[in-house]
């Protein structure tokens, strides 16, 4: 920045002055001008760095990084999670046949039954999950592969959607809505909880799914065409997505305020994830007032409709059951990443201390005084 | 971004440094030190800083990655939070090479750390996504993610982790050089005589200013005396002459 400022200067001081035709006029000197920016006289503060001023921050830093890591990792510990894989890859697994027998032309649904016990009773709110795995959900050319104007209820992008669509923008003559690969490939499988009680009864979990989606995404960047009401009119001359069994504005017909575009499953699934392993939250199973846990220990049965193939990809899918904390979900690695890091800077401030005290042995013995 | 911050060294010492006078200049020849052995720009140094981009490039995805895999974080967080993982690392970066903290510096760090955030709550308003949905698709990420701890956590530890060998290098570079280091800040500008190796009257070379005295420097250019030390070619003998300014000019060359 001081280069610059200093080299217009000089260009400004080359041009010699308009009014200078006789030649007798002042000729504009090339010298920067007196101030303390320009001549480099700025107050400044000059760190004074030597072995101990530099070393003590490896050693601090390590100090505060160690308890932190601890503390995450303590913190990850108490959070309560139980997973289940119900792809059916292999033949114990009770959704093997759904896996094998499914086919796109089918309409008859597909229902497994799978069977887990919980051994520790989960307290507070209770976050479902579905899981995916070896789902690029966050491939390029998939994740453009949407239109956010469509989405946000705009009626011209909504019957000509963007060619970022393709091959997904128009089917059966019609433009598709919601277009894209994003929202072609919804994750639609149902999962419904029991829990078996000691008579051997099941009794439904009421699983709430309203409060999944960002506010954000379901107030402001999701609309429905036209309003809330008459959906079937205003989608009238789209079609449905190609993967889908129901068009869009049949995703939840009984309550408005979740039916079309700002369906919360449709939401939560068109927030592309980060990684090839993933989860989206399903449902939240709230908490009870009195103090009995939220999901006691025991059996339980998770009923699956199973609607998603993901075995011709080598995919899986999960259900996962979890606390959280002030950290979010059950996150190991972050504690154990804190204590690795913290760890190594306090062995290297260790070592170069030694080094340090080696040198300066042998200098202070080498010196020879003259 | 490393190996552009890192290709060019001589740059990025001269705009955070400080330009020294002429007498100052005299009295440290060693400021010239690096110049002269090509210390900034040597292959070792261009190597070190293509090894040191790619550390830091993989340390930015795989911590982030190793926090988020298997989570319900989506891709806008993960964006966010490496971003803010890379700002805060060139900026520690910008600080370990500053020498001279002037109001400025200090001003030009902040200002950068603060509009990396003013920014990103900018281009994730709600008003920019009305105006343009294709392009401002990240609305309300930055909304989670700057109050969420795990993001803070995530870049805090990627950024200590990818600072880590520059730091590591500095302090070696004070336990060793701190010895022949001269206190800097006392400036006592005195003028200081050039001391030259070659004493007046010394046979083999002579000034230019010498030479441009005396009967011209055809002898001496074709017998290679200003350049060669030790072996002279030619069997000549060159008195000088009778010039007062010169002194003791006695070129005697014997070829045996």
């Amino acid at each position: 920045m001081m280069a610059s400022s200093y080299n217009a200067k000089e260009e400004d001081a080359n041009h010699p002055g308009a009014a200078n035709h006789a030649g007798a006029g002042v000729v504009k000197s090339k010298k920067p001008d007196n101030t303390a920016f320009k001549q480099q006289r700025l107050p400044a503060w000059q760190p004074i760095l030597t072995a101990g001023t530099v070393l003590p921050a490896f050693f601090v830093i390590g100090l505060i990084f160690i308890p932190i890591g601890i503390g995450l990792y303590v913190t990850s510990n108490n959070i309560k999670e139980f997973e289940i894989d119900y792809t059916g890859a292999n033949i114990d697994n009770p959704c093997y046949d759904c896996a094998k027998n499914f086919s796109w032309n089918s309409t008859a649904q597909c229902v497994c039954a799978v069977t887990f016990t919980l051994e520790q009773p989960f307290e507070s709110n209770v976050f479902m999950y579905y899981g995916l795995s070896n789902f690029y959900q966050n491939h390029r050319r998939y994740v453009k592969s949407r239109d956010d104007s469509q989405l946000n209820g705009d009626r011209s992008a909504l019957m000509r959607p963007s060619k970022e669509c393709e091959p997904y923008r128009t089917g059966e003559g019609s433009p598709i809505a919601p277009c894209g690969a994003i929202a072609n490939s919804l994750f639609n499988d149902t999962l419904q909880l029991y829990h078996i009680d000691s008579n051997g009864t099941l009794n439904e979990i009421p699983l709430v799914k309203k409060g999944i989606a960002w506010w954000t995404d379901k107030h402001v960047k999701f609309r429905n065409p036209g309003g809330n009401n008459n959906l079937t009119v205003a989608f009238q001359g789209t079609s449905k997505p190609v993967n889908w069994k129901k068009p869009v504005f049949e995703l939840d017909p009984e309550d408005p305020e979740n039916n079309g575009f700002i369906n919360e499953d449709f939401i939560v699934w068109m927030r592309t994830a980060a990684l090839p392993t993933f989860r989206k939250l399903y449902r939240i199973i709230q908490k009870k007032p009195s103090t009995t846990p939220t999901l006691p220990s025991g059996k339980y049965v998770l009923n699956v409709t199973y609607n998603y193939p993901v075995l011709s990809f080598d995919g899986r899918k999960r259900m996962i059951l979890s606390t959280i904390s002030w950290m979010g979900g059950k996150n190991p690695f972050l504690g154990i990443a804190y204590i690795t890091v913290g760890s190594i800077c306090f062995f290297l401030g260790v070592v170069l201390l030694i080094i340090h005290h080696k040198y300066d042995n042998r200098n202070n013995s080498a010196d020879i005084p003259n | 971004m490393a190996v552009n911050e890192n290709a060019d060294r001589p740059k990025a010492v001269r705009l955070r440094g400080k330009d020294v006078n002429a007498e100052s200049s005299l009295k440290w020849p060693e400021l010239y030190r690096s110049g002269q052995r090509q210390e900034l720009s040597s292959p070792l140094i261009l190597i070190s800083s293509l090894l040191y981009a790619v550390y830091s490039s993989l340390v930015f995805f795989f911590i982030p990655f190793g926090v988020f895999h298997n989570t319900a974080y989506d891709f806008q967080t993960m964006a966010v939070t490496v971003a803010m993982a890379a700002t805060f690392t060139a900026n520690v970066e910008i600080s370990l090479v500053t020498r001279y903290w002037t109001r400025l510096n200090v001003a030009a760090v902040c200002v950068s750390v603060v509009m990396f955030f003013i920014c990103s709550r900018i281009t994730h308003s709600t008003s920019l996504f009305k105006a343009s949905p294709g392009d401002y698709f990240f609305l309300g990420a930055s909304n989670r993610a700057f109050i969420d701890p795990l993001v803070w956590l995530t870049a805090l530890l990627t950024t200590w982790t990818a600072v880590l060998p520059s730091m590591t290098a500095l302090a070696i570079n004070v336990i060793f050089n701190m010895h022949d280091k001269h206190k800097v800040h006392s400036a006592s500008s005195q003028p200081v005589e050039l001391r030259s190796r070659l004493r007046r009257g010394a046979s083999l070379r002579r000034s230019s200013y010498a030479l441009s005295q005396g009967a011209g420097p055809g002898r001496l250019i074709s017998s290679g005396t200003c350049i060669r030390s030790t072996v002279p070619t030619v069997d000549e003998q060159v008195t000088a002459d009778n010039n007062p300014t010169d002194s003791q000019l006695q070129i005697n060359m014997k070829n045996k």
